[in-house]
């Protein structure tokens, strides 16, 4: 009999053996598999999406279109810098543009905030807060006028 | 007998040598497993360094910025013709767009050098006909404009150093331009239908960025197409804009338009015609392109023509003597070329197009057509539209050549010399200084009078007239070798010397300031008025008559040039005898005058000595009635001066002579000689209304017109002249060795005499 227990014994441990490597090579696995290809949008990537999104409106003088009218400031441009904001960033994604107009003085440089409005599309800054992922890019835009202004935006994935 | 079997220590380490191997085991696989995640998930706990981005934005905006900055100078440029504002204005925008730039990303660790390079744009080539030097862009912009190739450039280079992101001496050069082309051949005249005379004007042009880049995107609301309307009345400005009927573009950056032009005179059938026939051809093109870059072409960038006097080398041929024959040539921008206000006759002229004045050269050659053209000064004056009087900022080079402007150059003929080449052009390189010429004309005030001195003599005007003891409407001139010589200018109600309780000075003269404008060509004094005085009663009349007189002094050459215009404002009747035109007044003892119009012989006189003594004078006897040539002097020994009478002043004197004119027919227009009492003044005159006295009334429609060359005299003895007691009438009396100048020159200022031009060079 004590033969026969022994057996079983040696059974019950490899049994118990192979189970606990099993879940072991299983949990390495799960461990160092590839990440989910969208889920691996990280924040550096966020912020060259920003610099990217922000040269492609340069490129199109856009902001040239959307800030001026007639060669003045278009009267309520930052409800049509959200519009277009809104339609061209990725549903879901949160961001808040400031707009500032640099002006030189022949001594100093000075930085006002152009937009007299908040362009943004979040209901609250506690939002930004709260993100995981914030992304920010500051790029310069030369107008026709040559007002030079600098865009800055702040990004969030959705 | 059953055995048990005792259960060894060695049986239980062995399960547990399994166990805990396993355990071991799971323990390395995990530890593995952790640094493989570790390893592939460390770089996302990496800060991330946006040099690339933000390195690819500056330079995105810096080039964005240059064409801001060519955009700028070129509007700035085509607007107000000046190239240094724009050209400060550029630099100011791009140390602007550094400074600020450099502010944006100063925590980014960047550091941002800008540096202006050279680059060539053309090589030297001939295109059209047109021979083109070697183009370069530099100092920033670079605009080579009004030929049928024209470029407008920028270039500049921009180094980025980001240490924190590794990029050292990263470097970006930007040459970005606009350039048009005129298809100078391809400009014809377009036939509708079956029209047998054209209607439209079709050409090709075509439009290129850098690296030879079409554009594409041309629209006929940014091209601007300037056409010569010759219907044009004076004073109307005669470059239009052509309204562009089709604009169609055939690819690869090339245009082809149709305009029609729309005539100022469309029943000026004639000028119509030699529209068709000549001036089609001229035009001027500009663009703007998507980018607000401009550049401006003209189809033709000289003219060139042949100018030939015939006012004295075909009397005088090769006569050493002639050492004064130099115009004065005036240009309009519809090409009209004169002298002495009359045009100058033979061929059609091309037009000067409304380019900026600072542009304009003159070339010319000194010893015959056969000669080189080399420059000669110039200058670009500013009149009133109608050209009637000079504007104080008359030589503004500021401003583009359009109504007003007049380019005026001093041309001579040496003995011998009968034609010269004249070469108008206009430089290409927008940065071209307005010419440097010396002016050598100077001005002073002094007291109530104006001095201008011009080199060969000085004139004195009475330029702020106003009411005093004595009275001046005269100009004096003075020399070193003949001074005190004073021209007595416009002015009627003069009572006759011969009434013996009155002066023979008018009673009334035009009043008013005058003013003085230099050049370095010449001088200009001028009043336009309607201001009357009357000295006598120290008064003013408003009501009269408007008058303009204009006094041209040449620089450096012996004569002035006497202009009056004048209309009454409503019926005015002359209640005394004279109405003066001009005449001279000075100590000098002789005189000699042309006694008919066209008369060769002249009339040579001396003035009384110690009387008064009527030399010539209407009151004489009906067979001893003085009259009037083209020229008439006082001088002495060592100098004098001379009236030399245009067609136009003949016609005036001629215009108060019976049947002419409802005048006295006793009293005809004369030239009259006079010495006055002790002898103070001896007077050549050119009057008309003379004694006996008629009440003469003149309406609105009675314009006086009166122009006349007065030239310094080298003078010379008069050698039994006419005795103090007799009439200088009849012919020869005595002999002179100075009247061989009035003689020689009087012709020069006559209309009908007025040079000719001829081999006008043709478009390629």
């Amino acid at each position: 009999m004590y033969g026969s227990r022994e057996g079983q014994m040696r059974v019950i441990e490899a049994i118990i053996a192979t189970a606990i490597l099993a879940i072991a090579m299983m949990a390495a696995m799960n461990v160092t598999r590839s990440p989910n290809p969208y889920l691996s949008k990280t924040r550096n990537e966020l912020v060259r999406y920003c610099y990217d999104f922000l040269l492609r409106l340069a490129e199109s003088e856009s902001f040239d279109k959307i800030v001026f009218f007639n060669g003045s400031l278009r009267y309520g441009w930052e409800g049509l810098m959200r519009v277009t904001l809104n339609s061209l960033l990725p549903a879901g994604s949160l961001y808040n543009m400031t707009v500032y107009n640099v002006t030189y003085t022949g001594d100093s440089v000075q930085q006002e905030i152009l937009n007299g409005d908040i362009i943004t599309n979040s209901a609250s800054p506690a939002n930004f807060a709260s993100a995981k992922e914030v992304a920010a890019a500051d790029v310069t835009y030369t107008t026709r006028r040559f007002w030079i202004l600098r865009i800055h935006l702040e990004i969030t994935r959705g | 007998m059953r055995t048990r079997r005792v259960k060894t220590p060695m049986g239980a380490s062995s399960g547990q040598i399994i166990i805990a191997a396993t355990l071991l085991i799971v323990v390395i696989i995990f530890a593995v497993s952790t640094m493989v995640y570790m390893t592939a998930t460390q770089h996302l706990s990496f800060e991330y360094d946006p040099s690339r981005e933000l390195i690819l934005n500056i330079d995105s905006d810096f080039r964005r910025a240059l064409v801001r900055i060519l955009s700028e100078v070129t509007i700035t440029y085509n607007r107000t013709s000046e190239i240094n504002d724009s050209r400060a204005a550029a630099n100011r925008m791009l140390s602007q767009w550094i400074a600020s730039t450099q502010t944006i990303y100063s925590t980014t660790g960047l550091r941002i050098g800008v540096s202006l390079d050279r680059a060539l744009l053309q090589r030297t080539m001939i295109l059209y006909g047109h021979s083109y030097p070697e183009r370069w862009s530099y100092n920033l912009t670079k605009l080579y404009w009004y030929r049928p190739q024209s470029i407008s450039s920028v270039e500049a280079s921009i180094t980025i150093d980001s240490a924190v992101g590794g990029v050292i001496g990263w470097k970006s050069t930007h040459l970005m331009l606009l350039n048009l082309t005129i298809d100078v051949p391809s400009i014809a005249r377009v036939y509708a239908g079956s029209q047998s005379s054209p209607t439209n004007v079709t050409f090709n042009f075509s439009l290129s960025e850098e690296e030879g880049r079409p554009v594409s995107d041309m629209t006929t609301g940014a091209t601007t197409i300037l056409y010569f309307d010759p219907t044009a009345q004076p004073g109307v400005y005669p470059w239009k804009r052509a309204h562009i009927d089709y604009m169609t573009y055939n690819g690869g950056g090339d245009y082809t338009v149709i305009f029609t032009p729309q005539f100022y005179e469309p029943t000026d059938s004639i000028t119509i015609s030699n529209y068709w026939r000549f001036y089609y051809r001229f035009i001027c093109v500009s663009v703007k392109d998507s980018r607000d870059i401009m550049v401006e072409g003209c189809s033709y960038s000289e003219v060139t023509y042949t100018i030939s006097e015939r006012a004295i080398e075909p009397y005088y041929s090769n006569d050493t003597r002639k050492q004064k024959e130099t115009y004065l040539v005036e240009i309009t921008p519809d090409g009209k070329t004169c002298w002495f206000g009359t045009q100058m006759e033979g061929v059609d002229l091309p037009p000067i197009p409304p380019i900026p004045v600072k542009q304009i050269r003159v070339n010319a050659t000194a010893m015959g057509a056969s000669g080189t053209p080399t420059e000669v000064p110039s200058e670009v004056e500013s009149w009133m539209d109608d050209y009637s009087v000079p504007l104080t900022g008359f030589t503004e080079w500021k401003r583009r050549f359009v109504n007003g402007s007049k380019l005026v150059f001093e041309l001579g003929f040496p003995p011998g010399i009968s034609s010269q080449e004249v070469l108008v052009s206009w430089l290409e390189d927008a940065d071209a200084r307005p010419p440097a010429y010396p002016v050598n004309i100077t001005s002073r005030d002094i007291g109530a009078f104006t001095e201008i001195a011009n080199g060969a003599y000085n004139a004195s005007i009475y330029a702020r007239p106003g009411f005093s003891v004595w009275v001046n409407y005269t100009l004096q001139v003075d020399t070193l070798r003949v001074a005190g010589v004073r021209y007595t200018l416009f002015g009627y109600d003069a009572t006759g010397a011969g009434n013996v309780s009155k002066n023979w000075v008018p009673t009334k003269m035009p009043g008013g300031n005058w003013a003085v404008v230099i050049g370095p060509v010449r001088a200009i004094a001028f009043r336009k008025s309607n201001v009357i005085m009357n000295p006598a009663n120290q008064t003013y009349i408003y009501d009269e008559l408007n008058h303009t007189t204009l006094i041209t002094i040449p620089s450096g050459l012996p004569y002035f040039l006497y202009e009056f215009k004048a209309v009454w404002q409503k019926p005015v009747t002359l209640t005394t005898d004279y109405m003066t035109l001009l005449g001279m007044r000075s100590g000098l003892p002789f005189g000699s005058l042309q006694d008919t119009v066209g008369n060769l012989i002249p009339i040579n006189g001396s003035f009384a000595t110690n009387k008064a003594e009527f030399h010539r004078d209407d009151w004489m006897t009906p067979s001893q009635k003085p009259k009037y040539g083209s020229w008439a002097s006082i001088y002495g020994l060592h100098g004098g001066w001379a009236i030399l009478a245009s067609d136009a002043f003949i016609n005036e004197m001629g215009s108060y002579q019976a049947p002419n004119s409802p005048k006295d027919t006793n009293a005809p227009p004369e030239v009259w000689a006079y010495t006055s009492a002790l002898a103070y003044d001896r007077v050549m005159e050119y009057d008309s209304l003379g004694y006996p006295k008629t009440a003469n009334t003149f309406t609105p429609s009675h314009a006086i017109s009166i122009r006349a060359g007065c030239l310094l005299l080298e003078g010379g003895d008069c050698s039994n002249p006419t005795t103090d007691n007799k009439m200088w009438v009849g012919t020869l009396l005595g002999k002179s060795a100075a009247v061989w100048e009035p003689m020689m020159y009087y012709r020069m200022f006559s209309e009908r005499f007025v040079p000719t031009i001829s081999g006008v060079a043709d478009l390629p």
